[in-house]
């Protein structure tokens, strides 16, 4: 996981954006991203997972377990402590950037046509 | 059209095995199970572009995910460098022999003790490929 101060990869940044509206599972948090950032960021299972496995081992997310009426292929997730710190520091950092564009005049972005 | 979705599972299900292998071990069921589940919704929504789509970025992540961990694996990295150098040199016996003006009878019969020696490289690639195949049908019985 990149140093506090660093911004984190997107693929990082949206699932756990994701997870912090609920546990999910794979497909779920897939589906979710691509809802949150209106289609904008898009990734595969291959992606999904490695960033799953390294958010799991950084103990960013967590495993628990499922419905009882669930799909027993299915493994769900949910936002450690740990991650829901550095969302809250991402956030921040987008929130500081933003303010300090806009106190500089670079943001909206005007239009050129 | 709907036959296509377990033929593309399918695939799916063989290319994992050149992903690392703990990903497949530990994920590799649920990514197979969530390939499929997005072909299937996008199929759905947008058709055949909306599977295009999914394969799309499934060959991108392939393509960006499984060669630095074949270049890492020394059991694919061995027979694919021998493949590579052994394809190489009959490419340069072949391009020398016909730069000689030989007949073309008998380009043909040089080529079978050239592209025989091919088959070394391929055959221990083949086994890597076998092995790996058997531990993802294993791990994914397991769950």
């Amino acid at each position: 996981m990149p140093p506090s101060d660093q911004p984190i990869p997107p693929a990082t940044f949206w699932i756990l954006f994701a997870l912090a509206t609920g546990d999910k599972h794979g497909y779920a948090i897939m589906h979710e991203t691509q809802k949150l950032s209106d289609g904008q960021f898009q990734m595969g299972p291959a992606t999904l997972y490695t960033t799953i496995q390294r958010l799991l081992e950084s103990h960013w997310i967590e495993e628990v377990s499922g419905p009882e009426d669930g799909d027993p292929r299915r493994r769900y997730y949910r936002l450690a402590k740990r991650g829901k710190s550095a969302l809250h520091r991402e956030m921040e950092r987008m929130d500081a950037l933003v303010r300090k564009s806009k106190a500089l005049r670079l943001w909206p972005v005007e239009s050129r046509s | 059209m709907t036959g296509t979705l377990p033929l593309s599972s399918r695939i799916y299900d063989r290319l994992l095995v050149f992903y690392p292998e703990d990903l497949r071990r530990d994920y590799g069921a649920e990514m197979a199970l969530v390939f499929a589940e997005d072909l299937a919704a996008s199929r759905r929504e947008a058709g055949l572009r909306g599977a295009f789509r999914v394969w799309r970025r499934a060959l991108v992540e392939f393509f960006r995910l499984a060669p630095p961990h074949w270049a890492a694996n020394p059991a694919v990295r061995v027979p694919a460098i021998m493949l590579a150098f052994s394809a190489f040199s009959r490419g340069i016996d072949l391009a020398l022999l016909f730069a000689r003006g030989a007949q073309a009878r008998l380009h043909f019969v040089a080529l079978i003790p050239m592209l025989s020696t091919l088959a070394v490289p391929m055959a221990v690639m083949w086994s890597c490929r076998d092995r790996a195949l058997t531990e993802l049908h294993l791990t994914a019985g397991e769950r």
